[in-house]
């Protein structure tokens, strides 16, 4: 156990990201367990505590009595220059154990541009950075969390990769773990066991040849009895699946400070651009009633005042109306508040947060994504212009006036009329707004259009395209400010630099590792906070590794082109990702999934693949 | 509508919840254990509790005290006892007290407060004597107060009412603060260590461990804690 003197702790910014101690945190005798596991979120504590995967995650480890999960997160720049200067390493909130005594160290990647930060954590702690130098006594270095859809980029690092959802397979993999350690055999005996397990994949017993263009000749896999293919693993029955009772409640306030509750996972909307919409899929739902046992369990034992419908798209789950209803008539005496973050553009939406927010009418959000039929149409995006104007007036009309309008630029095939078709929607809503008599509408439009730079990820139809380049993208940002002509229109848009190292990463190989530990030898880490991003020194760590980052990021690639993820399989088939891509081209939708099957594959690929397990069908919207 | 006043503790890394984060945590305590809270009315209710004064970050105590209310009466060991089952590490309601008669908030009441300091000092106990004295003795001092509007100066010497040497132990040094506290005049006991040290040269030194002992406010011109007043003695 470390102890941190109070001399650190009183001179750093918000110390209670450090202490640990909070309400719901388990607390076990280290005498009774047999496995003991770090669940790591590469970022601040704020961040990484506001995630729902680490929270199930912890709790479900936790059940077991013959394992202890403990929780540590990168620390805030203040506390690592006190912690190496003091020799701290990087410890557990629990009982402030090293990282390098625990069995597991594993970390969820939920975003490409926290990498550098899982180097740190590393090296803070003490850890062997590439697995290869990792010895008896080390930990096993672990990842999940979508990123890992393409685990290649830190395949030097990786001990192994869990594929898909790990409440499925954890326990397998501890209880393996178990057996072996009791067995006193080698970290690669251990690895082979592991490698068997579906779901699993140890990039170490696998290389990669390269053709002269730098990209895939083939895979080799080096041991025999070990998969070609990786499958994702994924809880069948959502609704009989663990969920905590208890979550930790921090003690300084988080990002989502409040209860998350999970609807359903997968979406069955098909946009093009979206890795969600397929690496989730089949969609599952939980069921009402269940959802109002683990509301009422969650608010007894946390004290939130809020609850936060979680999924890719709340107002599809087939019972929304009653589970809200249910919600707000057992609760709003208790002055629980609920939240519908990601709204559908359409009169259903608007009158369902009209029935939770009677009072406080604080900012809604759409994102149409994008600014044209024709843009919205290649990016299958089901919503019309009419679709929009419609939920904005209805908006207006119930007593909203700060409206936020997401949106994306680069995206493939887009023209510059697309980019000024985002203005043009801007200035419809504001004309929406003024068509409504004065009487009828709230005083102070806002009206925010926020713009990010695309990102081609794996495991979508447009995985193969090119992302657009920084000085395009910079101009297109210009272009569209200058066509904004309204007062009452705030435009944001992404910093360029980053949406381009992510879009590295996100299609990147194994050859971007070095590139990664260069980058962190020169200093990057936190890229995704502005102020920590140094976009000069990642360019020279890729020169410097004699690594083109266009080469991933600005390449089109073949079709027939072997891709680093293509090992994978999310259930959703290659051809199926093509044949979207060309309808993507000639501008052609692809129906919702509730409406008729799109034959993506997923219902093959697990004999139980059923998809929208736990639906009440005849609600479907 | 039932007013409490609940005394608190503030031990170990408890000391690191800032003032909005205790709150924050006094609240959800409150809901976990499911005593019916009163909330404000208005556009935008909120829960009747408040702390009668902030404490800094990193600083113990042994008496926080919180006015709060309640939609109905409640036996006063049912309020302790619920709270200290579901309160975080570090925090432990000490004491509760229905307060019948109409009072002001405690907030507006505190006058004062006693801060009991342990630092390093490694020589003779009449050095450190006369550089207590140095600060009692002088008339003003002055100190550069940042506030958002920028820099001035200010005199805190009207707002150090005592410093006392306690104990001296090896090369342990006790100290009492007794300092204004609230509204009317607010000192941190953190600027009156700086001054142990300049005033020093450096001989009282290492980070502070402090912990505040007693609120105060003023009766028949007198300081008596907050508790005593509120029970009328």
């Amino acid at each position: 156990m470390i102890y941190i003197a109070d001399k650190i702790l009183s001179s750093v910014t918000k110390p209670a990201r450090y202490t640990g101690g909070e309400v719901n945190q388990v607390v076990k005798d280290l005498k009774d367990v047999n496995v003991r596991f770090a669940m790591c979120f590469p970022d601040v504590y704020e961040v990484g505590m506001s995630h729902l995967g680490i929270k199930i995650l912890y709790h479900k480890i936790n059940e077991r009595e013959d394992c202890y999960c403990e929780r540590a997160f990168a620390p805030w720049s203040d506390m690592e220059n006190l912690m190496r200067k003091n020799g701290i390493p990087l410890f557990s909130l629990e009982t402030k154990t090293p990282l390098k005594e625990f069995n597991f160290v594993g970390f969820t990647l939920q975003y490409e541009m926290s990498y550098t930060n899982v180097i740190n954590m590393l090296d803070l702690s003490g850890i062997p950075l590439m697995s290869k130098d990792r010895k008896m006594e080390d930990p096993f270095v672990i990842f999940g969390g979508p990123c890992v859809y393409n685990p290649e980029p830190l395949s030097d690092i990786a001990d192994f990769f869990v594929l898909g959802e790990a409440e499925e397979v954890i326990d397998e993999i501890l209880d393996i773990y178990i057996k072996w350690k009791q067995s006193k055999k080698s970290r690669e005996e251990f690895l082979l066991e592991a490698a068997s397990v579906e779901g699993v994949y140890v990039p170490s017993f696998y290389d990669i040849e390269y053709n002269y263009d730098g990209t895939i000749k083939k895979r080799i896999a080096l041991k025999g009895n070990i998969p070609d293919v990786i499958r994702k693993r994924y809880i069948k029955d959502l609704n009989e699946s663990y969920f905590p009772e208890k979550i930790i409640v921090p003690l300084t306030e988080i990002v989502h400070d409040r209860i998350m509750l999970e609807t359903f996972r997968g979406c069955t909307r098909g946009c093009r651009f979206c890795q969600a919409g397929m690496i989730y899929r089949p969609v599952r739902e939980k069921k009402t009633d269940k959802l109002m046992e683990i509301a009422e369990k969650l608010l007894k034992n946390t004290g939130y005042e809020e609850i936060s419908l979680t999924s890719l798209s709340i107002c599809d789950y087939s019972d929304i109306k009653n589970l809200v209803h249910s919600l707000v008539e057992k609760y709003e005496k208790e002055r629980v508040s609920l939240s519908l973050p990601s709204l559908r553009i359409d009169s259903f939406s608007v009158d369902l947060i009209n029935e939770i927010q009677k009072v406080r009418k604080t900012g809604l959000t759409f994102a149409p994504e994008a600014g044209t039929q024709r843009m919205r149409d290649i990016i299958n995006k089901g919503v019309t212009e009419e679709d929009l104007i419609k939920s904005v007036k209805s908006a207006f009309e119930s007593g909203w006036s700060t409206i936020k309008l997401y949106f994306m630029i680069g995206l493939p095939f887009e023209t510059l009329e697309d980019v000024e078709g985002i203005a043009a929607l801007g200035q419809k809503v504001v004309d929406t707004y003024f068509s409504i008599p004065k009487e009828k509408r709230n005083k102070g439009l806002n009206i925010t259009l926020s713009t990010s730079s695309f990102v081609p990820k794996p495991f979508t139809p447009f995985q193969w395209e090119a992302q657009d380049s920084m000085k395009s993208l910079t101009e297109k940002q210009q272009y569209l400010k200058e066509k904004i002509k309204s007062r009452y229109i705030t435009y944001n848009w992404h910093e360029n630099p980053i949406s381009f190292l992510e879009a590295v990463f996100s299609r990147g190989d194994r050859r971007l590792t070095k590139v990664l530990i260069k980058a962190w030898e020169k200093g990057c880490k936190f890229d995704g906070w502005q102020e920590f991003f140094k976009f000069e020194s990642w360019m020279e760590a890729f020169k410097e590794c004699n690594v083109d980052p266009e080469f991933y990021a600005l390449r089109k690639r073949e079709l027939d082109e072997i891709l680093p993820w293509d090992f994978i399989d999310i259930g959703v088939n290659k051809e199926y990702l093509k044949n979207e891509l060309k309808k993507a081209q000639e501008g052609k939708l692809t129906k919702d999934c509730r409406i008729s099957c799109t034959g993506c594959g997923i219902t093959q690929f697990s004999k139980e693949g059923n998809c929208f397990n736990g639906a009440i069908f005849n609600k479907v919207q | 509508m039932e007013r409490y006043l609940i005394k608190f503790s503030k031990k170990d890394s408890a000391k690191y919840i800032s003032h909005l984060d205790t709150m924050r945590t006094l609240h959800r305590a409150v809901r976990r254990a499911q005593l019916p809270i009163y909330y404000s009315k208005g556009f935008n209710p909120h829960a009747s509790i408040s702390i009668a004064s902030p404490l800094s970050l990193g600083i113990e105590s042994s008496c926080e005290y919180a006015d709060i209310e309640f939609e109905s009466f409640l036996e006063k060991n049912y309020i302790l006892n619920s709270l200290n089952a579901v309160l975080p590490e570090g925090i432990k309601i000490i004491d509760v007290l229905h307060v019948k008669e109409k009072m002001k908030p405690s907030m507006a009441l505190v006058e004062g407060a006693k801060y009991i300091v342990k630092l390093k000092y490694d020589e003779d106990i009449e050095a450190a004597k006369s550089t207590v004295n140095l600060i009692l003795n002088a008339e003003t001092i002055e100190i550069i107060k940042k506030s958002k509007s920028g820099e001035k100066l200010e005199n805190i010497r009207p707002f150090i009412k005592d410093i006392v040497i306690k104990k001296y132990e090896e090369n342990n040094l006790e100290l009492e603060f007794l300092l204004s506290c609230g509204s009317r005049g607010n000192l941190s006991p953190n600027a009156v260590v700086e001054l142990l040290y300049k005033k020093s040269d450096g001989r009282i030194y290492d980070h502070p461990e402090i912990k505040r002992d007693e609120l105060y406010c003023i009766k028949n011109n007198k300081w008596i804690d907050l508790l005593s007043y509120f029970k009328g003695k």
